[in-house]
């Protein structure tokens, strides 16, 4: 199984690079063009990216159901405001679905247990329907690669698995300030790095 | 920059760290509009499109994670934009009850089979 996922995850680093280059129209200009078949193709395109979040976020299955029922119906909402000069789709999605997941969590106060942060279903893998983006994928892999690896795992448990800051002390067993600022400095990082990128991006933008 | 700022600095950048990773409680939402108004250069969503762009890298690495919508899921989003399209039907309702007994009894027969 291990070489499985091994092979599975070269040829998806493989297919980051590609995409990244990858010109293809946005959904949400579609959606706010008010084509029928836009609402459809985003869910066909992020569904399981927003599904995934939101498994990371909340606990209960109906929980999440309901959050990621929301989720999308927000983003068809805000379709309009879409900006590529401003975000990615991909990233203006991911923004959405975090802070109606958050809301969500804090509205149910319930978290997996420590468990289920290393819990290896061991399947298959189905992300292909979000590498079609255009976005620089690459740069998001490299940045997180330039964090320490601890930092890196503090960011995850944070960002990605949706642990409060108390959460991640008390399951490290590490100081609260120390989670703070660990945490601070490493976004700040990461955040000079996503800025310097979309400032080239838009000066690309606006001499092409 | 002072001392005294250097602190409320590093407070503020605690609060929009927060703010883009947990709910603030309403104390720490008056703190931060406090704090913004000492350093407008920044804003309440400072971190978000970062921690956004994290949260699909972290995705994108993520090696054992293997969550797909599910289509009972998927067929309830679509049935809710029409219902705010104010398109949706009693036979479009039925259809959906319909695909959700059946998704159900797909999975009990599932976890029988295990």
């Amino acid at each position: 199984m291990s070489q499985s996922v091994g092979n599975k995850t070269e040829a998806r680093k493989e297919h980051l690079l590609l995409m990244s280059t990858d010109n293809t129209d946005s959904i949400l200009k579609l959606i706010a063009k008010g084509e029928d078949r836009a609402f459809n193709l985003l869910i066909e395109k992020y569904g399981n990216l927003v599904w995934s979040i939101g498994r990371k976020f909340l606990y209960k299955e109906s929980d999440v159901e309901d959050a990621v029922q929301e989720v999308f119906i927000a983003i068809w909402k805000a379709a309009e405001k879409f900006d590529h000069t401003k975000a990615s789709e991909v990233t203006f999605i991911s923004m959405i679905a975090r802070r109606r997941f958050i809301d969500y969590l804090r509205k149910v106060s319930k978290h997996r247990n420590l468990q289920s942060i290393d819990e290896d279903n061991g399947q298959e893998l189905f992300k292909e329907s979000i590498l079609n983006e255009s976005t620089d994928l690459q740069l998001i892999k490299d940045a997180i690669g330039t964090l320490e690896i601890e930092d890196q795992e503090l960011l995850k448990l944070s960002i990605y698995q949706g642990y409060s800051h108390s959460e991640i002390a008390k399951l490290l067993n590490i100081p609260l300030g120390t989670v703070k600022t660990r945490i601070r400095r490493n976004l700040i990082k990461l955040k000079g790095l996503f800025d310097i990128k979309q400032q080239a991006t838009v000066i690309e933008l606006n001499n092409g | 920059m002072d001392n005294k700022e250097q602190i409320q600095l590093e407070t503020l950048l605690d609060l929009l760290v927060l703010e883009a990773s947990e709910k603030l409680s309403q104390q720490q939402r008056e703190e931060l509009n406090s704090l913004l108004d000492v350093f407008p250069e920044y804003t309440p969503d400072y971190f978000h499109k970062t921690t956004a762009l994290a949260q699909v890298g972290f995705y994108l690495e993520d090696d054992f994670n293997n969550e797909t919508l599910p289509l009972h899921i998927r067929k309830k989003i679509l049935y809710r934009q029409k219902q705010e399209l104010g398109q949706s039907t009693v036979l479009d309702f039925l259809n959906l009850e319909k695909d959700i007994i059946h998704s159900a009894i797909q999975v009990s027969e599932a976890s029988h089979l295990l």
